[in-house]
């Protein structure tokens, strides 16, 4: 037993909320590989995710690279010398799939037969890529139309716009996908040099979750990427960011019914990983607390009339950034953002009520162990917590930490906080024509 | 594989614990919360968009949390309980739905929370708020402003370009059956809506709506159906249910296909087209068809995708699926508009195909395995399998995930070819970009 448990590469990691064990290792070859046994689920879930997103705008070596290529990226490293590893996934009934953030790309799959087999191919498929140029150049169609599925999105036109509108220098302002003018110069050359410098082992994360053993899992990896350790962590450059929003208000028109209206809150970015978790979750339970259901702005608004389920809010901070977000469909725009400007004054004013934050405090405590009733919600907890670097009681010590004094401080910093309005207005007309 | 015990204990155990309510328990240790699911059946029709409101209104307030506030305080103290009321459609007939997902282990005090989020639902459910001083009518103040939020709502949803082209199409092939109406009803009823109104399709419904009750979580049956008489089901309960229209109806498509052009002001259009037959659920017709959906657009390795995105380039998205209560086959995508009549005529020529019996093995193999693994996950899902057999105990089928899957796997050429010449094109629908 002590034999055992001496040689072992993995370090065994307690969630103190759910009670989930989870185990820790770094694979020879560099990757860092998290494991949660679930005994009794059927689903296993795997995914890899490098720290490469679409705000890494250039290689370390300084070269600049086109907006929208760790998305085009994404979609080309589904293409093997075999073929598309879609089909291999397929043929043993796992789903597949991928998806590209500001900050990171991941790849992942859901099975319940072949696991090790499935796990395979992840592992494979990240480890080189496969082009040509005529694939590259049909993918350019394809994502040509995903873009334009998003252009008649009023979510994601709002969202971004809003963006454009509190950043001026950050790469957080550019849409993840780029447009069908940035991603046509992309060829071979540069999506291997991209690869290359960003998808190697020291790089990435696998997490695992399911009724699955660790030893098993790391013997795989080992198999697959070899026991030498290979290429390094990306480090983000500073950026040059400055306080003020770059524009105070950006408009555009869409076909939708009523206009889409979203506030941003350009916040301090934190610095360092466990200022950025603090952050990031006292900064939720402040939009929680503000225009969550019962809400200090929501519960105001909605009795008025003035809002209805379409209002919301969301927090994110990652290297170089923060900001606070609330948007809403409404039916008159200056009505609404004058209330809301004078709601996010009352509330900075009022301060944070202690019953108030002990109910938020539940609500995010109810939240984090529904996450871990399925394997992917167990997989995604430990990515955030291996993409940070922090300790897995760092929730439960961030949600302990919340005091009144404390929110009510940063409630009134963001209050005050550069601002940035987004509104889209309905356009075009609708018309049966037979 | 699963052990045949372990696919017994997924599999629900059922009593009726009333007249005309049912409870399905699926017991289970896996969760860190427990879920319940309060289902009451009823024809979808004239009274639609009443129904839709009324579960608004449910949602918003009860007699004891009389505010939005009050009721999201109430959650927020069963750590963070997630509340859903809403209205749904099953074929032909309209569901008002009530849910709770909350925390029963790993919070303090988890012995009282199994009681503590039944009594809620029951609150949420059969105590709305009323008029002050006048029992017969709904919240006056509180049901005006659901119908106004619920006018938004149904203005709100040509937003989504995808879904809008979707209902215009079951819309436009549907129009003299129920199945035709959107389970949120229509904007020109609402002017006919007031307290009253909902305060006596309140009383009717959860006196007399046939009620399906699903509950997850770590209890055996005895001890659940005493929680669930104790704590959930209400007091004034019909001695006999309402009878509800069958879930499901089929027919033929109409003699000549129908084409309904849209104009937007949209950069990507969305082509739907639906096909349908005389196709009754569960026979072995009705899953040779969902083989047939499925290998003809069931996911990446259907030949839409496989075709008309990978190899012509012309879409994101091309998927098909069958709607199993009517008998409907529905293709979609979106498309570069310039693109639309190819792409139209390449689906048509896939379709054709497929429901030729021509059946490519990888597309046939890709569907059963993702069938198989849905199967397989369901079992991870409380959710997923209360879903799977509220439909089944409505529509009918096979009696288990596991036999519906043995009865696409039985599923021949033969048997694709003469579901094949029984669906026909119905309805096309086109949403394009504004001319200049």
């Amino acid at each position: 037993m002590t034999s055992a448990r001496a040689t072992t590469p993995f370090t065994r990691l307690r969630e103190p909320i759910s009670g989930r064990v989870v185990h820790l290792a770094r694979a020879a070859c560099g990757l860092e590989v998290w494991v949660a046994p679930m005994p009794g689920f059927r689903k296993a879930y795997a995914a890899v995710t490098t720290r490469y997103g679409s705000m890494d705008t250039a290689l370390p070596d300084g070269t600049a690279l086109p907006d929208g290529i760790a998305h085009f990226l994404e979609h080309k490293m589904f293409q093997t010398a075999e073929g598309d590893v879609f089909d291999l996934y397929e043929a043993r009934g796992a789903s597949a799939n991928a998806f590209t953030t500001f900050s990171h790309t991941t790849y992942l799959f859901a099975a319940t037969t072949r696991f090790a087999e499935n796990l395979d191919t992840l592992l494979e498929t990240m480890d080189s890529i496969t082009t040509t140029a005529e694939g590259i150049e049909r993918e350019k169609g394809i994502i040509g139309q995903e873009l334009a599925m998003y252009d008649d999105d009023p979510g994601w036109q709002g969202y971004f716009r809003m963006l454009q509108g509190l950043y001026r220098r950050h790469p957080v302002r550019i849409d993840i996908g780029g447009t069908a003018q940035t991603i046509a110069p992309i060829d071979a050359a540069i999506l291997q040099r991209t690869h290359a410098a960003y998808y190697s082992p020291s790089n990435m994360v696998l997490t695992v979750a399911g009724d699955v053993t660790p030893a098993a899992v790391l013997a795989r990896v080992d198999a697959v990427l070899g026991t030498r350790r290979r290429g390094r962590r990306n480090r983000r450059p500073a950026y040059d960011e400055p306080r003020r929003a770059a524009r105070r208000e950006q408009r555009g028109d869409l076909a939708i019914g009523r206009p889409h209206v979203w506030l941003g809150l350009k916040d301090v970015a934190p610095r360092g990983p466990r200022a950025r978790v603090r952050a990031r979750i006292h900064g939720a339970m402040l939009v929680e607390l503000l225009c969550g259901d019962g809400g200090m702005i929501q519960a105001p608004l909605y009795a008025e009339g003035l809002v209805d389920d379409s209002f919301g809010g969301a927090y994110e901070a990652e290297d170089g950034y923060a900001f606070a977000w609330m948007a809403a469909e409404v039916d008159a725009i200056e009505p609404y953002r004058r209330r809301l400007r004078r709601a996010l004054r009352d509330a900075a004013r009022a301060g944070i009520d202690p019953d108030a934050l002990e109910r938020c405090r539940r609500r995010f405590h109810g939240r984090h162990l529904r996450a871990f009733n399925t394997p992917e919600g167990c997989a995604s907890w430990m990515l955030g917590v291996a993409l940070e670097g922090v300790r897995p009681g760092a929730l439960r010590d961030a949600l302990a930490r919340a005091t009144p004094a404390g929110l009510t401080r940063r409630l009134r910093a963001l209050a005050e906080a550069p601002q940035a309005w987004s509104i889209l207005e309905p356009r075009g007309r609708n018309r049966p024509s037979s | 594989m699963p052990t045949a015990r372990r696919t017994q204990r997924h599999l629900p155990v059922t009593r009726e614990i009333a007249p005309g309510v049912r409870l399905h328990l699926l017991r289970t240790d896996r969760f860190t919360t427990s879920y319940c699911r309060v289902v009451l059946h009823r024809d979808l029709g004239a009274e639609a968009t009443a129904t839709a409101v009324l579960a608004q209104v449910l949602q918003s307030a009860t007699a004891r949390h009389p505010t939005n506030k009050a009721l999201a305080d109430r959650l927020g103290d069963l750590y963070g309980a997630m509340l859903h009321v809403g209205a749904g459609k099953l074929g032909d007939r309209q569901l008002l739905v009530g849910a709770l997902d909350w925390p029963t282990a790993h919070v303090p005090r988890a012995r009282a929370m199994l009681a503590a989020g039944l009594g809620l639902l029951r609150e949420v459910l059969s105590e709305p708020k009323r008029e002050p001083g006048d029992a017969s009518r709904l919240d006056e103040a509180l049901v005006r402003a659901e119908l106004a939020n619920h006018a938004r709502a149904l203005r709100g949803r040509r937003d989504d370009k995808a879904r809008h082209a979707l209902r215009l199409c079951l819309e436009r092939m549907c129009a003299d059956e129920p199945y035709g109406l959107d389970p949120m009803g229509r904007e020109a009823d609402l002017a006919d809506i007031d307290g009253a109104v909902l305060a006596a399709l309140h009383e009717r419904l959860i006196r007399t709506a046939p009620i399906e009750i699903f509950l997850v979580g770590d209890l055996g049956l005895r001890d659940a159906v005493a929680a669930v008489r104790r704590h959930l089901l209400w007091p004034g309960r019909a001695a006999r249910p309402a009878r509800v229209p069958p879930a499901s109806s089929v027919r033929a498509a109409r003699a000549r296909p129908k084409l309904v052009v849209e104009h937007d002001a949209v950069t990507q259009g969305k082509v739907v087209l639906g096909w349908r037959g005389r196709v009754r659920p569960g026979t072995r017709a009705a899953f040779a068809a969902e083989l047939l959906a499925g290998v003809l657009g069931g996911g990446s390795f259907g030949r839409l995708f496989k075709v008309v995105r990978e190899q012509h380039g012309l879409c994101y998205y091309a998927s098909a699926g069958w709607h199993r209560p009517k008998g409907l086959l529905i293709v979609q995508t979106g498309v570069e508009p310039a693109q639309e009549a190819q792409a139209r005529r390449l689906i048509t020529k896939l379709t054709r195909e497929v429901a030729g019996g021509a059946l490519d093995a990888v597309a046939r193999d890709g569907f059963l395995a993702a069938v198989a693994h849905q199967v397989a996950a369901m079992q991870d899902s409380p959710k997923a399998t209360a879903l799977w057999y509220q439909e089944r105990l409505a529509v009918g089928g096979a009696p288990s995930p596991a036999a519906h899957l043995e009865a696409l796997r039985a599923v021949t050429p033969a048997a694709v070819r003469a579901v094949g010449r029984r669906i026909a094109l119905d309805t096309t629908v086109a949403l394009r970009p504004e001319e200049a």
